[in-house]
């Protein structure tokens, strides 16, 4: 268990048993996951170097302990395998995500830039979609966004796709494997839609998903953790 | 897309959620009426579990909407109503539509079975041993199906088979922000992500979705079960 400590280059890695086959860790490995993880993003926020790259890291963990926080409810409540794969999803994307900006200062500067580019994206979809009022104003929400882009300083766009995430981290084989699985559920599949009930909510599937999960969220405390021991 | 808008309401909870009840109860009747009036064709099953799945998509709203949930389940959903209903179009439109989804089923099946396998360590066990039989089997299936496509089928795609190319170019970028964490989601300002009014587009267009499924669906059938 983290314990606090002034110092966040100093936090430890907690040691958790991660195994498929021992079913009966599950929630307590999601309470101890998101104890950590809710503890390490509070020293981000709370420590000296208050840089883009620590927002970006804090925000991206803050976002994993809200999908850790669903999964280990959804599991409890039983929710349709459908939703823990979302959260399992999530957290993997998040890791992807994590890998990226740690890459390099310029990927940090990307994610900043990404907000405003992803809502410029979303308003000109819109345009044509509504009345004549309605479009003059979404045209000059679009304009506005992009003075804003203009005074920040250029990078390219976060990759779209999960896939090239996974090139740029090294997952590849892994992307290969568990994406295809989360991605059945995700989406309104032939799986979802045609396959067998029983496997498709089976409690077999249920844990692997929450497993991975786990072992992603792991993997993010495990990446924050030792970036922050780098920097001390 | 069918696009009679005097159904799409947008009201206090208590109004949304009786319009939901009823494109819900709409759904429900139209995947009765297949099941017990029509013959069990590949065709009319994949076309009833697409229209169960948008029942069941349309019961999650309606039970989600009323306590707040945050727009990126709304959003979710509403995308699962839309990739929905481009898959009943295609169904309609295309008599191969059939073959596709069984040669579709059977890659996805690899691809879970491959993903359990991968959880599993022991070689030598008799369920690993199982699961690869039955990939063996499934891949055997796909080599000999009259379809070959390369898969997935991207929703673009899928859309572009179906004449849908301008409302997936209006709306998917907006539910793919908030179906990943995306940097919109992460790092956008709050107000915005959360607003009021992404929250509406949601609900309408999964209201617009639906009610065009049962609509189309109906059509085909030359039944008059649609709405209300």
């Amino acid at each position: 268990m983290i314990t606090p400590r002034k110092n966040p280059g100093r936090l430890e890695l907690p040691k958790i048993d991660l195994n498929f086959d021992k079913p009966e860790n599950i929630e307590s490995n999601n309470e101890r996951l998101l104890h950590n993880l809710k503890e390490v993003v509070s020293y981000i926020r709370r420590s000296e170097q208050q840089t883009q790259e620590y927002t970006a890291i804090g925000t991206i963990g803050s976002r994993a302990v809200l999908e850790l926080r669903r999964l280990r409810d959804w599991y409890k409540q039983g929710a349709p395998n459908e939703f823990i794969a979302w959260a399992a999803r999530n957290v993997y994307e998040l890791k992807l995500l994590l890998d990226y900006i740690l890459e390099s200062e310029q990927n940090v500067q990307s994610l900043i830039n990404q907000p405003l580019k992803d809502h410029k994206e979303i308003l000109e979809g819109m345009v044509g979609l509504y009345n004549q009022t309605e479009t003059e104003e979404l045209k000059a929400s679009i304009k506005e966004f992009e003075t804003l882009l203009g005074a920040l300083p250029e990078a390219e766009d976060v990759p779209k796709n999960a896939y090239t995430l996974a090139k740029i981290s090294g997952a590849i084989e892994y992307h290969n494997t568990f994406y295809k699985m989360f991605s059945k559920y995700v989406h309104p599949s032939p799986w979802l839609l045609f396959g067998p009930e029983e496997v498709i909510n089976s409690d077999n599937i249920k844990r692997g998903l929450v497993y991975t999960a786990q072992n992603n969220a792991f993997f993010i405390l495990k990446t924050v953790v030792e970036k922050l021991a780098k920097d001390e | 897309m069918n696009n009679k808008l005097d159904h799409i309401k947008f009201g206090t909870t208590e109004e949304v959620k009786k319009e939901l009840k009823k494109l819900s109860d709409s759904l429900g009747r139209l995947c009765s009426y297949i099941r017990e009036n029509l013959p069990r064709t590949g065709k009319n099953l994949v076309i009833h579990s697409i229209i169960g799945q948008s029942q069941a998509e349309i019961i999650r709203l309606s039970d989600l909407f009323p306590i707040n949930p945050p727009n990126e389940i709304l959003a979710w959903i509403t995308r699962n109503l839309f990739e929905l209903n481009l898959k009943l179009r295609y169904t309609l439109k295309n008599e191969e539509s059939v073959d596709r989804f069984a040669y579709e089923l059977a890659q996805d099946q690899i691809d879970i079975m491959e993903g359990v396998l991968e959880l599993s360590e022991d070689p030598d066990d008799e369920r690993v041993k199982r699961i690869r039989k039955q990939i063996g089997y499934h891949k055997t299936a796909m080599e000999n199906s009259k379809i070959k496509a390369k898969l997935p089928y991207p929703t673009q795609v899928l859309a572009r088979e179906v004449d849908a190319l301008k409302e997936y170019r209006a709306l998917y970028k907006l539910y793919s922000k908030y179906v990943h964490p995306s940097a919109f989601l992460l790092l956008g300002d709050r107000e915005s992500v959360q607003s009021f009014g992404y929250l509406q587009i949601f609900i309408k267009q999964s209201q617009i979705y639906a009610r065009d499924t049962a609509s189309r669906a109906s059509a085909a059938y030359g039944v008059d079960l649609e709405y209300g």
